[in-house]
């Protein structure tokens, strides 16, 4: 996809304005909050693997040469083919010379972030070779000609109303009803003989297994296996931040990836690939080939965005995050929305180019909190608005605007006083409504929501009148 | 330089440090001790007690039999095949235990590419935990028959069943023991919560799973 991260704000502007997206939205998110909390909740050792699964991630990272080279032997020694991209243009010419090689016309595939992120379309499409999306939402959004707005459900901002009418327009038959069981029963009926025909069949792996040379997917849909054995070849697009040490290090965040995505102890179908065909198998693809793929993983090693590298994609931090709830994930332009991705963005473009992404937060830290790998997503974005700063990027009034507010902070009295008259203002503005629907310099503000009419008093000067009171008592 | 040169290289420039490879395995292993610290406890119950429950949670939706021998999991399949009124016609995996078994009554068939089929696989492990069915790829019958029917029937040996994913690996033998291609652990149907997170059974493979558990 295109990156449009610098028409951040226009892409909220319609957002905010968008009933079905505030449905879709509505709908999903709050959803997948309960469910989260209760599987958490029961999972009484899930503080110790939390803590685990960091130390995993950071071991790894550590020694991600040593890992690379390990992984790379045991799966050649499985019977992979093993590439390495360091850009997504490497990686898109590395799986079109492998379809074109194959004389592919059909390549089913699973949905992976890293094909997103490396345009996988694109490398189809040179190749001349037609992509069928299996997982569900991938095929929604193939058919409506949409990005992805969610790591894990990528059709997240449509409503089943919306999916339905795209079906009877699009589908060979036509679904049963609009009920979303019928709904999900078309797809399956539209994509059961494209599996079985394809030429062939693209994943990526949530984890690679160094001392086995696996790659891993967990699914739930089941799409994977199906996409994977049918045809001749089988091809695995990855980033290099994937891996972990062994099997027993992948238990660890097997019971986490879940929990956090989802809210399931387990996704139904965790597979691993360990190679092509073997002798006297009764089926499974002739070639299997792994693309390690870099795309700037390697600079943020050893920079302030190295915990990033942690991240297993639940899209836990997307779910909880108030600001995403209320744009959906299209606004943020880019592969990756919400927290995690306006951290991951400008490390995989420039920082220029993703400059209000850093800003779209309110610092509330629950995706922090939610986040199974603890990446501490408050704290980068606060340091890229430093860098931000420090490379001359904010405009003139935000840097006019800071630059007032910490000539006061600096001078303690002055500020009690400006902000004491401030709240007497906006008061007196508000002209005993408890509503302010308009209001000067904050025009932007105000567009899309009211200003709540502030308490008497600033908080320092209540907290003081009621030290005064609580001493007169005495 | 190659792109492979290029990645190891900036690689190590970024961490600047070497280590022995017994001492990045040590931590590694150190990083995985005392499993029991990160496994949901279930002390109590066996085995067999956990995997039922988790099996037919709400959560995995199977439902399961229980039968004394090998030799009666047909009439098990054929009772589970009138409850849910589904005609005989089924999909047996090839090889052992399951194709030695008396099938007569049933109109076997190879073919799965249709919907409405019934398969009948052979689970090698059960994992309590999680009550999911471990399968693996290989010359006894195509592995796309646990994902391809509508009705998935699953064979499980209470002697195979498990604790934890830990207890698998092992079972395996070990990182230098040749791997089949896939090896997959399978937790109830396909499902999919794409639209508007309403949860939906049978996305693409099976919507019913029937789990029956051998004693013997």
């Amino acid at each position: 996809m295109i990156q449009t991260s610098d028409r951040f704000r226009d892409h909220v502007a319609r957002a905010l304005t968008d009933d079905n997206l505030k449905v879709a939205l509505t709908r999903t998110t709050g959803l997948l909050q309960t469910r989260r909390k209760q599987v958490i909740d029961e999972y009484a050792e899930y503080g110790e693997a939390r803590k685990r699964a960091q130390a995993i991630k950071e071991h790894t990272l550590n020694h991600l040469d040593h890992y690379l080279e390990m992984f790379e032997a045991n799966a050649t020694a499985n019977g992979a083919v093993v590439h390495w991209a360091q850009t997504p243009q490497e990686a898109r010419r590395i799986v079109s010379e492998i379809c074109v090689a194959a004389g592919a016309k059909t390549a089913t595939r699973v949905k992976s972030m890293l094909g997103e992120e490396i345009g996988i379309a694109e490398a189809l499409s040179d190749a001349g070779v037609e992509r069928i999306e299996t997982d569900l939402a991938e095929h929604i959004i193939q058919l409506a000609d949409d990005p992805p707005s969610h790591i894990v459900m990528p059709a997240m901002h449509k409503t089943h109303e919306q999916v339905a009418d795209l079906f009877d327009d699009k589908h060979g038959v036509a679904p049963d009803s609009h009920d979303i069981p019928d709904l999900v029963g078309s797809a399956r009926r539209e994509l059961r003989q494209k599996f079985l025909n394809a030429d062939v069949g693209i994943s990526g792996a949530n984890f690679l297994i160094a001392e086995t040379g696996a790659t891993v997917t967990v699914t739930n849909e089941g799409n994977s296996e199906l996409t994977c054995t049918p045809p001749k070849v089988h091809i695995v697009t990855v980033g290099i931040e994937k891996l972990v040490p062994g099997m027993d290090h992948a238990s660890v965040f097997l019971r986490l990836l879940s929990r956090a995505a989802i809210g399931a102890e387990i996704t139904q179908y965790t597979t691993f690939y360990n190679g092509p065909k073997r002798q006297g198998d009764a089926d499974g693809p002739e070639a299997y080939h792994i693309v390690l793929v870099d795309n700037h993983r390697t600079e943020m090693l050893g920079s302030d965005l190295e915990p990033m590298l942690r991240c297993i994609r639940c899209g836990a931090c997307m779910n909880h995050c108030p600001v995403y709830a209320a744009v959906g994930g299209h606004a943020y332009g880019a592969v990756y929305p919400g927290p995690m991705g306006s951290v991951l963005t400008p490390a995989l473009s420039s920082l220029e180019a993703a400059k209000d992404l850093p800003n779209a937060c309110t610092l509330n830290g629950r995706c922090k909190e939610v986040c199974p790998v603890n990446i501490p997503l408050p704290d980068m974005l606060r340091n890229l608005r430093a860098r931000q700063w420090d490379a001359n990027l904010p405009t003139r009034v935000s840097k006019a605007a800071l630059g007032a507010w910490s000539f006061l902070a600096k001078r303690p009295r002055l500020y009690h006083l400006v902000t004491g008259l401030g709240v007497h203002g906006i008061r007196l503005w508000a002209f005993g409504r408890s509503r302010i629907k308009r209001m000067p310099f904050a025009g932007g503000w105000v567009k899309h929501r009211d200003l709540p009419r502030p308490e008497k008093g600033s908080f320092m000067q209540q907290y003081n009148a009621s030290l005064h009171a609580t001493r007169n008592r005495k | 330089m190659s792109d492979r040169a290029s990645i190891l290289g900036a690689i190590r420039s970024a961490k600047r440090t070497a280590h022995a490879s017994e001492d990045i395995a040590r931590e590694a292993a150190a990083l995985v001790a005392e499993p029991q610290a990160i496994q949901p406890n279930f002390e109590g119950a066996t085995l067999l007690d956990r995997f039922v429950a988790k099996a037919t949670s709400e959560r995995v939706t199977a439902t399961v039999d229980q039968v004394a021998t090998m030799g009666e999991v047909p009439a098990a399949v054929s009772g589970y095949l009138q409850r849910v009124e589904q005609e005989s016609s089924i999909c047996v995996q090839g090889g052992a235990p399951l194709e030695e078994l008396d099938w007569t009554s049933f109109d076997l068939t190879a073919r799965l590419e249709e919907d409405g089929r019934c398969a009948v696989t052979y689970a090698e492990y059960g994992i309590a935990e999680t009550g999911s069915v471990v399968f693996k790829s290989g010359a006894h019958g195509p592995i796309l028959m646990n994902f391809l029917p509508l009705y998935h029937i699953v064979v499980l040996r209470a002697a195979n069943l498990i604790g934890y994913s830990e207890d698998l690996w092992p079972l395996l033998g070990g990182a230098n023991v040749p791997q089949s291609r896939l090896l997959t652990l399978v937790t109830g149907t396909s499902g999919t919560a794409d639209i508007e997170a309403r949860n939906v059974r049978g996305a693409h493979g099976p919507k019913h799973m029937h789990i029956v558990i051998v004693a013997d």
